[in-house]
């Protein structure tokens, strides 16, 4: 048995918002400490990772451990039914093979039930290791995504490199090269409008832009984002979920154009 | 009791910081909870022992400068650089917390923004009521040649800056106000001054009629917002003001903040008011508002620039919403042909789409594998046969061969390890030739196919024919990015214009498919990551443009997450 209650509806519409595009099908994994998913897109080269700790429902019960498979997409169609303001209660009965999304109107004067198939997914859960970033970049979600789209236009590939200086994304494409330079600034209104760039080595990778731009659909999660990273690792792009946890995006870098000359 | 007093005031200050945003300074808080200065400057010590790990704190030091030991110096330091302003006093200078607040502000005004306001309401006050500042209990320094009068009518010198510090929040924000806002301040000649504001117009009227109103105490806050609120609203005549101005004299005479240029000689007087002032707080005030004078937008207070910002960022975020991107992303999942990912590859730039004209295929990757194994044959001519577009045109001939040595025949090899970087490209253009060979049977127009492979064989004779350098190109490959920032790849069959059009519009390849390629390169994988020579891979597969470019070296250079993270 599960149901978890979650007063604040569009949180959960925004975050389908945010990876439906991505991932196509997904497990969401309920346990006693929240609910969560993780996936990959179709090509292997990010993937997603969404934590809603049970703190954050109003009611959250889960007898045992459950993997829902769902079409993201399917979810997403349902969930646009459900109002802004709605309380969106999410049940499912053991064993059953479907999923039913419960809306609530604020003024509990209309209730819709949805319910949806499951579906079997064979999923490959990664194990991410904590890592220690190269760098670490926090700045207003809405200027990252008005920088990734705005490089978009110009190009495919995004380079971003921290140094002391700042950090600095950069692309070329036919038209020509654009570089964009955000220098911390924490003397700022109001705390989330700051910059702040945490580095301990310089770092500069490689980044197909769309998966960073898709990355940014989750924006209105988040007034910050928070951009982790290190030469070995996929970049780590994060939105925070207010008081109840976050989604990642992890990007595979480009490969580096270095000559490797042992090639099979 | 007194602690426990504390701990309340302690628990408000959090508030105020985290929730309000707002800079609480001691001054402000000596004034609010009626402490003293420096048990407020303790106040601040010890909330930020407590809760200041997250919070942004501005120190004050004061004591003798090291460089110039006869100049008593006091500034102000924000955490991260007290060290360094450290340095720069005598040994022993002091360091009191001035201000708690979430972030240091862009502009140094709001620094004492919220004690302006709460000083100018203290002034505001019923001149019967003997708030703190009138009385300047909370101030240990005492001056016996100050003289107070706390009784009701005020000397000339007190009031001035009451109506100084009235005058310029309103100076600041418009003009027009001043008049309006000045006979809030109760003095003597609020009398005079209401006749003369009835006169000029209904609107006025009316904010007068508010601010009166809105004398008492109680309302006051009211009243303040109230101003903001209106400002923008009314416009007036930079004329009528100045009229205004000169007419109330003295008084009036402060009101420098906003007026730019044409009140600028009003300002000295209003200084000397001020000097005049008793209280150390009225000076401080009008210090903060001379400072200002030219930027008086910045103490406009810090409502209407919240709300501001709020409203641009909204915009912003109401962009990504409405914005294009999504119905690119969407058209670009159609086009990408979601089924399987290998088709994707075919982005990169199949030479036989040009076959297959509006084939946007959705093949399932079982299917692909059939076609594949069928096309193999096909591919193999094909491989041989188009050369692409190159300027080293030899190079691409050896990366052909290593194709085939994948699937047949290995004897081609020989050329082929001369560049790394080719095989990485042929690799994927194997695949993508591949996938593209896959569409066409969907179609199955087997017809098509023929006709590749026969265009193929007419390249392969032209190739053969012409230097390998030569100009001879069936097929080419342009790129572009539409004015939807989507990158278009149209192939295009020289000598063969009718077709080339036809497939310019089908061939349309959103950059989503590139990155979709991953997959495919996860079977031609193990040599696609290691060819990063972009160099190579760039310049033969699109000499046309650059985007093409980026598109043949996208794919093959991208890494997986997979080799990143294990598997549990």
């Amino acid at each position: 048995m599960l149901e978890l209650r979650l007063v604040q509806g569009s949180l959960l519409k925004k975050v389908m918002d945010s990876i439906k595009d991505l991932v196509n099908d997904a497990n969401f994994d309920c346990s006693a400490t929240g609910f969560s998913l993780q996936a990959m897109d179709s090509s292997h080269v990010a993937l997603v990772a969404l934590l809603l700790r049970s703190e954050g429902f109003e009611h959250y019960r889960c007898d045992r451990n459950i993997s829902m498979g769902m079409n993201l997409g399917n979810m997403a169609k349902m969930l646009k039914c459900a109002g802004n303001d709605d309380i969106i209660t999410i049940k499912a009965d053991d064993g059953s093979d479907t999923v039913t999304f419960m809306f609530e109107s604020p003024t509990q004067d209309k209730i819709a039930d949805f319910e949806m198939k499951l579906m079997d997914i064979d999923s490959e859960h990664l194990g991410i290791p904590e890592a220690e970033y190269h760098a670490i970049v926090r700045m207003p979600s809405a200027e990252f995504a008005r920088i990734c789209k705005d490089l978009s236009s110009i190009g495919d590939t995004v380079v971003i490199s921290v140094t002391k200086e700042g950090v600095k994304f950069s692309t070329r494409g036919d038209i020509g090269t654009a570089n964009i330079v955000c220098r911390q600034n924490t003397t700022v209104d109001k705390p989330e409008e700051a910059t702040v760039i945490e580095m301990n080595e310089p770092v500069s990778l490689t980044f197909a832009l769309r998966y960073m731009n898709s990355f940014t659909k989750a924006s209105p999660l988040s007034s910050t984002v928070t951009i982790s990273l290190s030469s070995e690792l996929p970049v780590v792009v994060e939105y925070k979920i207010a008081e109840m946890g976050y989604i990642r995006f992890y990007l595979a870098p480009k490969i580096e154009e270095e000559e490797d000359e042992s090639k099979p | 009791m007194a602690q426990v007093e504390t701990l309340g005031i302690l628990d408000d200050i959090e508030s105020l910081v985290c929730d309000n945003l707002q800079v609480v300074s001691y001054k402000w808080l000596s004034r609010n909870f009626l402490v003293s200065s420096n048990a407020a400057k303790k106040l601040l010590q010890e909330f930020v022992e407590k809760k200041g790990s997250d919070l942004e704190v501005v120190y004050t030091l004061s004591g003798w400068l090291k460089n110039n030991p006869s100049v008593y110096h006091i500034r102000l330091a924000s955490r991260n650089k007290l060290g360094e302003a450290k340095e720069e006093f005598d040994d022993n200078c002091s360091v009191q917390v001035y201000s708690v607040q979430t972030c240091i502000p862009k502009d140094s005004a709001s620094l004492w923004n919220a004690e302006f306001i709460q000083a100018e309401e203290l002034f505001k006050q019923d001149p019967k009521i003997n708030n703190c500042l009138r009385d300047n209990r909370l101030c240990h320094i005492s001056n016996s040649y100050v003289k107070r009068n706390v009784e009701g009518a005020h000397s000339g010198s007190t009031a001035v800056p009451n109506t100084d510090s009235m005058v310029s929040v309103a100076s600041k924000s418009v003009p027009a106000h001043k008049s309006a806002s000045v006979p809030q301040p109760q003095q003597k000649n609020q009398q005079q001054l209401n006749p003369r504001f009835g006169q000029q117009s209904s609107n006025e009227v009316k904010n007068v009629n508010n601010y009166t109103g809105g004398h008492e105490e109680a309302s006051k806050p009211a009243t303040e917002r109230e101003k903001f609120v209106q400002f923008p609203v009314d416009k007036k005549k930079d004329l009528q003001n100045n009229k205004v101005s000169s007419g109330t004299g003295g008084s009036l005479a402060s009101m420098w903040g906003r007026v730019s240029a044409k009140s600028r000689p009003i300002e000295a007087p209003a200084e000397i008011d001020i000097t005049k002032s008793n209280t150390a707080d009225a000076k401080a005030c009008a210090g903060q508002t001379v400072e200002e004078g030219s930027s008086d937008d910045d103490d406009l207070g810090i409502n209407i620039k919240r709300s501001s910002n709020g409203e641009g960022s909204r915009k912003r975020r109401v962009f990504f919403d409405s914005s294009d991107e999504e119905d690119d992303f969407k058209e670009a999942v159609s086009l990408a042909s979601p089924g399987s990912p290998k088709l994707k590859s075919s982005s990169n730039l199949d030479l036989c789409s040009k076959a297959h004209s509006g084939e946007k295929s959705s093949l399932d990757p079982k299917e692909h594998k059939e076609k594949k194994m069928e096309v193999k044959e096909e591919n193999n001519m094909k491989k041989a046969a188009d050369p692409l577009p190159r300027k080293e045109s030899v190079v691409s001939k050896n990366n052909k061969n290593g194709i085939h040595a994948s699937d047949k025949v290995v004897s081609h090899n020989p050329g082929t390890n001369a560049c790394s970087k080719d095989n990485g490209t042929s690799a994927s253009l194997n695949s993508s030739r591949i996938a593209a060979k896959g569409n066409n049977r969907e179609v199955s127009t087997s017809n098509q196919i023929q006709n590749c492979i026969e265009e193929a064989a007419d390249v392969k004779n032209n190739v053969s024919e012409a230097a390998p350098s030569s100009p001879k190109r069936r097929k080419v490959l342009k790129t572009r990015i539409d004015e939807r920032g989507r990158e278009v790849t149209e192939v295009v069959w020289e000598g063969n214009d009718l077709e080339g059009k036809a497939n310019s519009n089908t061939v349309k390849k959103d950059t989503m498919l590139k990155a979709g390629n991953s997959e495919v390169t996860t079977n031609t994988r193990p040599p696609a990551p290691k060819k990063s020579p972009a160099v190579g891979l760039v310049a033969p597969s699109n000499p046309v443009s650059k985007a093409g470019n980026k598109k043949g070296a996208k794919d093959p250079k991208q890494g997986n997450i997979l080799s990143f993270f294990k598997k549990v």
